[in-house]
């Protein structure tokens, strides 16, 4: 047992939703898409048209609403920021409020909500993309994606397996933390007294076996690898196969219908 | 030094979706001067129950006690505490740091506050104990020596403290023959030289069997059975049941036993094996069987 | 070089190993080594830790290359950069740490890293994983992350990837070193299951006698060599020549060992049963 187990690795939300369930390749690009599209609305209509739609992804992804509030926590500073910065700086239309020099006009508080309202909804359908996709499923959708970049020399293989291995080693590497730290705190280690320099310095019993175990565990599973066959990307095939399906095709109209609806109703 | 353990039960993360159970109503005492075994599986709460011995962790139910201090759920410091029972964990060469062994072994010393210059003669001291020639070792690179080495300089990192209770998790894993015997060896010596309190972790039931005068046997989070070895051994049913051993020799006696008519029995109590030889020859003996 | 027959797994003609230094000449971790191995055997390397055993598993393999010497393990080259590969085809390593063996972040996927290396199509991949997993009882299992299993269970995992690709050789290298009793016994009826049911080769390293008992034949290394060599009556009868590198005996053979050095005559015996029927004869005798 120890203190850092809990510790989740990204935030996958396992489910067999329709969004759990869409191939991760179209997430992915889904989200491209999306995050282009939200800088075509411009009025209120287009707005409505890309919350409803961020609302109604949420709704079938069955995610409950307070992990996506979560999710907002990093920004909401910077969504604060946005607002007080076009209330105060964007001029134009009528005069809502003044007071010494200070005035928030209509402009203002209408680029104050679109802006921030595109951050929110931005952050909201990446996070549904980490809340319904697997870490594993994710590289696996982005070593798919990027494998075209293979030609020009982009080692797509190579990330991609470094990534599948590091997400197999954090909790193995999380364990080893924890155990180090005890041991050190049983020959009197002191982690949280002093200075911020005592406090650097108080780190390196704990760094160092750590550096090295790491180094151990990396030396280890390299023999096992090459021992199991490994020598590189080529020739290998996959046991994942990544399949589209009519719901992928249901996503890709979604885009277009979004496009559509943003086509027309934008000012 | 005597340590008892009052009801004392652990939860990891309380009060979270994570909540787990670790140790439930755990009353044991252990005498000052006693060599200790716990047995258990893997996930029975030995590693829980022994980061209490030495305060790593606190219970959250419950009262450890040793001496003229305690530990309760309210306890804030535990050092003093800690600078008395020292743990060496599982594959401790994995704590190891510093550029040199001497350095690496004063680290714990020095981190009670005391003077370098004492610090270094506790040093020098511990690692004699493991076994290891001081002058030839100290200023070269923990991570030069043997996986053997390594172990005996960890080992002398907690003695260098000078705990007057060693706990150990599994001292021997992973060690060939040779190593296990001579850091067996070499704690039961200072056990006895410097009258600690030991507690040994180990799945090995001949471990337990050579050096323990008591048992505690662990199971889901509970002390299970406890006594003499003799008294634990003759339970098999019951240590069967929990997916533990028996040491191989209370197996033979239990086999030759059967064969046995009753007055020659052998008793579960010679479970040491020079002990055992010793009986046998006896019994030989008085038939003239071959000698 | 002789003709290597199909039935020997494993031939080595003054095979020697040494890791290159830079300043000291290099000593020699394996020394003029003449091994045989034949097919279908299951064969257990005792030594002490350092006595040259896993350096000969990572010869065996390919892992490292002969630095003198030959060795041809299932008929191929061990020390050709391109024949290691077939030897790799054949021969499956089993490593100490369960931990550091382990490359899927799903028991499925770790197991089916060896196919994918080998370009096995996906779906004949399904099949196989799940016959591999299947004969090391792991199957339901298959979803788990690794990191929740017990070290058994990652052995077998291990183990059931190295099955996967359906190989003729299986060694386990200390493989059962951090396993607790219980795991390791585990671990060991596997590997007896599959050799006798498989007919695989299996090298088990180890430095527990305990696990040596059952094999066709032991082979001892001390500093590079082979010491002794033979079935387990033969190496345990030399009971006191083991105790001198280091090694230990199984019970039966200390205690009858004992016995026989206070006078008491008695035949050699390997196991607890048979040193209870000797004890009995004995005791018996009137």
């Amino acid at each position: 047992m120890n203190v850092l187990q809990n510790f989740a690795i990204g935030q996958y939300v396992p489910g067999r939703s329709f969004v759990h369930l869409l191939d991760p390749r179209s997430k992915l690009l889904f989200v491209l898409a999306f995050a282009i599209l939200v800088f075509l609305a411009n009025n209120w209509q287009t707005y409505t048209v890309l919350v409803v739609f961020t609302l109604s992804a949420v709704a079938v992804a069955r995610i409950s609403p307070g992990y996506l509030v979560r999710s907002l926590k990093p920004v909401w500073f910077l969504i604060l920021l946005t607002i007080i910065l076009h209330l105060l700086s964007t001029k134009g239309g009528a005069v809502y409020f003044s007071w010494g020099w200070l005035t928030i006009e209509e402009q203002g508080v209408k680029q104050a909500v679109f802006i921030s309202l595109r951050l929110t909804l931005l952050v909201l359908i990446s996070s549904l993309l980490t809340l319904t996709t697997s870490p594993l499923d994710l590289t696996d959708g982005m070593e798919r994606l990027l494998s075209p970049l293979k030609k020009i020399k982009v080692p797509v293989h190579e990330i991609s397996l470094m990534l599948s291995i590091a997400l197999r080693f954090i909790p193995t590497l999380l364990e080893e933390t924890d155990k180090i730290i005890k041991a050190q705190m049983a020959r009197g280690a002191d982690l949280d007294s002093g200075n911020l320099l005592k406090r650097a310095k108080n780190l390196v019993p704990i760094t160092v076996p750590l550096f090295i175990s790491a180094f151990r565990r990396a030396e280890e599973l390299a023999w096992a690898m090459e021992a199991r066959g490994y020598r590189g990307g080529s020739g290998r095939t996959r046991l994942r196969q990544l399949r589209f399906s009519w719901r992928d095709a249901v996503a890709a109209l979604m885009i277009l219908l979004i496009l559509g609806l943003l086509g027309w109703w934008r000012a | 030094m005597q340590i008892t353990l009052e009801n004392v039960s652990h939860i990891y993360g309380k009060g979270t979706p994570f909540e787990k159970t670790a140790l439930t109503n755990v009353s044991l005492t252990i005498p000052a001067g006693a060599y200790v075994g716990i047995i258990g599986q893997t996930g029975s709460g030995k590693s829980t129950l022994i980061q209490h011995l030495n305060g790593l962790l606190k219970p959250t139910s419950g009262r450890l006690r040793m001496g003229e201090w305690e530990i309760t759920p309210e306890t804030k410091r535990t050092s003093e505490w800690r600078k008395r029972v020292g743990l060496v964990f599982q594959y401790p060469e994995h704590q190891l740091f510093e550029e040199t062994v001497a350095k690496d072994v004063a680290y714990g010393p020095l981190n009670f506050d005391l003077p370098e210059e004492l610090a270094m003669q506790r040093a020098k001291e511990a690692l004699e104990i493991v076994g290891l020639d001081y002058e030839a070792i100290k200023d070269r690179s923990p991570f030069q020596l043997s996986g053997g080495q390594m172990r005996r300089v960890a080992i002398a990192g907690v003695l260098a403290m000078q705990p007057r209770v060693l706990v150990l998790d599994e001292p021997t894993a992973g060690l060939d023959p040779a190593g296990r015997k001579s850091i067996l060896e070499g704690i039961y010596q200072i056990h006895r030289e410097q009258k600690l309190t030991t507690i040994l972790v180990t799945h090995s039931m001949e471990e337990v069997a050579r050096y323990a005068d008591l048992i505690v046997v662990m199971a889901n989070g509970q002390v299970v059975m406890q006594g003499r070895p003799e008294e634990v051994f003759a339970q098999e049913e019951k240590l069967r049941q929990l997916s533990l051993d028996v040491p191989e020799t209370i197996s033979l006696i239990k086999e030759l036993n059967e064969q046995l008519p009753g007055e020659r029995q052998i008793p579960f109590g010679l479970f040491r094996e020079e002990e055992l030889v010793q009986h046998l020859l006896t019994m030989l003996a008085s038939k003239g069987a071959g000698l | 070089m002789s003709i290597v027959m199909p039935e020997t797994a494993v031939v080595s003609k003054h095979l020697a190993f040494g890791y290159q230094t830079d300043q000291e000449p290099r000593s020699l971790v394996i020394k003029d080594l003449d091994l045989e191995i034949e097919t279908g055997l299951f064969v257990s390397i005792m030594g002490h830790n350092g006595s040259g055993k896993s350096t000969l598993a990572k010869l065996l393999n390919g892992l490292l290359t002969p630095s003198q010497g030959v060795l041809v393990v299932c008929g191929f080259d061990a020390s050709n950069n391109e024949t290691v590969w077939e030897i790799r085809h054949h021969v499956g390593m089993v490593f100490q740490n369960p931990d550091n063996q382990i490359v899927g972040p799903t028991v499925e996927d770790d197991v089916a890293f060896g196919l994918e290396n080998r370009g096995v199509p996906p779906e004949e991949m399904r099949v196989r994983i799940d016959e591999a997993l299947q004969s090391v009882h792991m199957q339901s299992f298959s979803q788990a992350q690794p990191h929740r299993l017990s070290g058994g269970q990652k052995q077998r995992v291990a183990i059931a990837g190295i099955m996967a690709i359906r190989p003729s050789v299986i060694i386990l290298d200390e493989a059962t070193a951090m396993l607790d009793p219980m795991a390791r016994k585990e671990v060991m009826a596997l590997a007896h299951r599959l050799h006798r049911e498989e007919g695989i080769t299996v090298i088990n390293i180890t430095h527990f006698p305990e696990e040596t008992l059952h094999s066709d034949r032991i082979i001892v290394m001390h500093d590079g060599k082979v010491v002794l060599d033979g079935t387990p009556a033969a190496v345990f009868a030399e009971a006191e020549r083991l105790q001198a590198i280091g090694l230990d005996v199984p019970l039966a053979v200390r205690l009858r060992q004992a016995l026989v050095s206070n006078g008491v005559a008695m035949p050699l015996v390997l196991e607890r049963e048979e040193l209870v029927r000797e004890l009995c004869k004995l005791l018996s005798k009137t």
